[in-house]
């Protein structure tokens, strides 16, 4: 190892640097996607709050591209230091990816700054709207271009070809995790910006002194909401691909992540999953209560609280207590303690997860569905809210921000004591796989840092304007 | 109420019931289930709340968004840290696949196939699979099997263990036991756990090719001794 980062450790360094770097990353490539298509509503309909919550979530990514960058930077650094012959070898081996992920950064970052700055000037006619939002949707076609490109790295070092020394470059590019993790980090790009646009128009809400603002923001906080969840019931499925490629590829991945070391973080995924979905239908709850006549429905929203809460249990119960598969039971504990008893072992099996999380996703569609029909039967009394849905609204991120954290952490942890699994070896001190509580501490402070962030960014983006307007 | 009652229910009934019923949780679990009411218990709290205030002035919003924020990923991490206190351990090498023949070859795919798992619940160390802990190591299983049953040869005895496994018992290693026993005896043998059915799952083929490199598997020593 040629250094090592003083203090932090190489390993914690790299972990906050590139963890902050992707929070961002998905951030500024995941919203895009929905702005577009608010700018294009707004013009369809005429509606001025599509244009608006267009244009304010466009300047947060405006000012979030900078911190992208700056931690991209700081994750460069890192990599050159402690991690400098991995760095290396990857970038001998993919070195066209490395060249065009440069080429298309570039493009997508003069691209960013056209459609922000050409915002007011292209507004005046329909023609020019046209052409601005045809300028969001090349911003969206290079982001996706440079999520494509770091994907196969990230892939390639999760599921690199076998026989990789006589592996073609494209071998190397479509490997077997490329696709399974574009579309996992595509949708959770889409939810990870629904749901920070939510946190932001909750910022804004309880910021805001003026009935028409918190009318606007909580609107906006409900789209945002309902984007993040629509992309999230779609992610147990995506996740389930990724996982079914890498067992494919290697079986003894499916005993490293469903039975030995990764399996508590698998739990900890349940439970945070489940917090999201309680989390999304409780606001949803709130949000009935501000249209006419929605109260009606609460006896039926209590069943669905009810199977969500069943479900939850079935979902996160364990098969075991044990950390990993060699570890045996601390003195004076027995070990059919740790284990489920024999009648509930179907408990801890794939099938009953699954059709726990079956019946979540489906009681979450249900309220949806509850919703619009309160909706057609009573009027909307937008920013008559309880203000306890903001805090929902910030609950919702907090949980979506950690399980991001600590996913990302089991997707690396994949490559057990491999930079690139299967052929080159990780020999820094840090080869081994953090403990769930470790890892649950870095997604902590990676989130902590994360959030400290972008409420700056909200602060110097809206409020720091509004108070000297 | 309904909360109390499960708590009385998980902590008061559970626990006594026969454990010839196989319904007896552990402490582990009560303590989770016990976790579980609480949350829900809360929850519906949450539900019948009522409208909050909101906040009246800047600092008052700030602190409280801080505030939900912490206690939400505050309460991430006290759980997973409460939750496996999971230590670390450097984990095995990578597949030593040197010295196999191509039938063997391909007995350690089907080994190692998602479809039929045999790896979920054994490890062959000698190998450096490192599979499950419920079932024996078997690293020795090749020269293990030719003693199991006298009378019986290696390949018999193994697929018999394989597609009746209910056949004939394997020995736990601290018995000092050799031969397999007609009766299960949880101080002296494996609990039997292997799935039923492999026979109908598995082609003659795959099962002859795992048959093979199960007889492949003769510890460090011989395997190393062959190599050589």
């Amino acid at each position: 190892m040629p250094v090592d980062i003083p203090l932090l450790g190489a390993r914690t360094a790299i972990w906050l640097v590139a963890q902050l770097h992707l929070f961002f990353a998905a951030f500024v490539l995941g919203a895009p996607i929905f702005i577009v298509l608010s700018e294009w509503l707004g013009l369809r309909t005429g509606e001025q709050r599509y244009e608006r919550l267009a244009q304010e979530t466009m300047k947060v990514v405006a000012i979030a591209y900078s911190l992208t960058a700056i931690f991209g930077v700081l994750f460069a650094f890192v990599l050159m230091g402690p991690y400098q012959p991995i760095t290396n070898y990857l970038f001998k081996v993919l070195y066209p990816v490395w060249a065009l992920y440069g080429l298309f950064i570039l493009l997508e970052t003069l691209c960013m700054y056209v459609y922000w700055y050409t915002w007011e000037p292209l507004a005046r006619t329909p023609a020019r709207k046209w052409a601005h939002i045809g300028i969001g949707i090349l911003l969206n076609v290079l982001g996706t271009v440079v999520m494509l490109l770091m994907n196969a790295v990230t892939g390639f070092m999760n599921t690199p070809p076998k026989g990789i020394e006589s592996a073609t470059l494209w071998a190397m590019i479509d490997n077997a995790a490329w696709w399974p993790l574009n579309l996992h980090r595509f949708l959770g790009n889409v939810t990870f910006g629904g749901f920070v646009v939510a946190l932001f128009a909750a910022f804004m809400f309880l910021t805001s002194r003026k009935e028409e603002d918190r009318a606007f923001y909580d609107w906006m906080g409900y789209i945002g909401n309902l984007i993040g969840v629509g992309a999230l019931i779609t992610m147990p499925l995506a996740g389930y691909i990724l996982s079914r490629e890498l067992f494919v590829y290697d079986a003894q991945l499916a005993t490293f992540m469903m039975a030995d070391k990764l399996s508590g973080y698998f739990v900890m995924q349940g439970l945070l999953v489940v917090l999201l979905f309680l989390g999304a239908n409780f606001y949803m709850w709130l949000s009935m209560q501000r249209i006419e006549g929605g109260a009606r429905f609460a006896p039926h929203m209590k069943a669905i609280f009810g199977v969500l809460l069943a479900g939850g249990i079935v979902w996160v119960v364990p098969q075991n207590f044990f950390p990993d598969l060699l570890a045996k039971a601390p003195v004076g504990v027995s070990e059919q303690a740790l284990i489920l008893p024999e009648r509930f072992t179907f408990l801890g099996l794939m099938v009953a997860k699954a059709l726990a999380v079956t019946a979540i996703i489906i009681v979450t569609f249900v309220t949806y569905l509850l919703y619009r029909r309160a909706r057609a039967t009573g009027s909307i009394g937008w920013g008559r809210i309880d203000p306890m849905a903001q805090y929902v609204l910030i609950f919702i991120p907090a949980v979506a921000i950690y399980l991001m954290g600590l996913m990302g952490a089991i997707r690396s942890f994949t490559r057990m004591d491999y930079h690139i699994y299967g052929a080159v070896k990780d020999v820094t001190p840090y080869w081994y796989t953090a403990t769930l509580g470790h890892s649950s501490i870095m997604a902590a402070v990676t989130a902590l840092l994360f959030f400290m962030l972008v409420a700056f960014v909200f602060w110097i983006g809206f409020v720091v304007g509004k108070v000297h307007d | 109420m309904f909360a109390a009652c499960a708590l009385l229910v998980i902590w008061g009934g559970l626990p006594w019931l026969p454990a010839a019923w196989g319904v007896r949780f552990g402490a582990p679990y009560l303590t989770f289930f016990s976790l579980a009411v609480a949350g829900a218990a809360c929850f519906f709290m949450l539900l019948n709340w009522g409208p909050i205030r909101q906040p009246s002035s800047a600092p008052s919003t700030f602190a409280s968004i801080l505030l939900v924020y912490v206690a939400t990923v505050g309460g991430m991490v006290a759980f997973g840290a409460w939750y496996y206190p999971q230590f670390e351990t450097p984990k095995g090498v990578a597949p030593d696949t040197s010295g196999e023949g191509a039938v063997e070859k391909r007995g350690r795919e089907v080994f190692l196939s998602p479809q039929f798992g045999c790896f979920a619940c054994h490890t062959v160390e000698v190998l450096g699979i490192r599979g499950g802990q419920r079932g024996p190591d078997l690293s020795s299983a090749g020269k293990q099997a030719e003693a199991r049953r006298p009378g019986v040869s290696a390949e018999e005895y193994l697929r018999e263990a394989i597609v009746d496994p209910w056949a004939c018992f394997t020995p736990l290693p601290a018995s000092g036991l050799v031969e397999c026993q007609a009766a299960v005896d949880p101080a002296k043998t494996y609990p039997q756990m292997m799935p039923p059915g492999v026979k109908e799952r598995m082609t003659a083929q795959q099962l002859g090719d795992l048959i093979a490199f199960m007889k492949s598997l003769r510890g460090a020593g011989e395997r190393d001794a062959k190599r050589n």
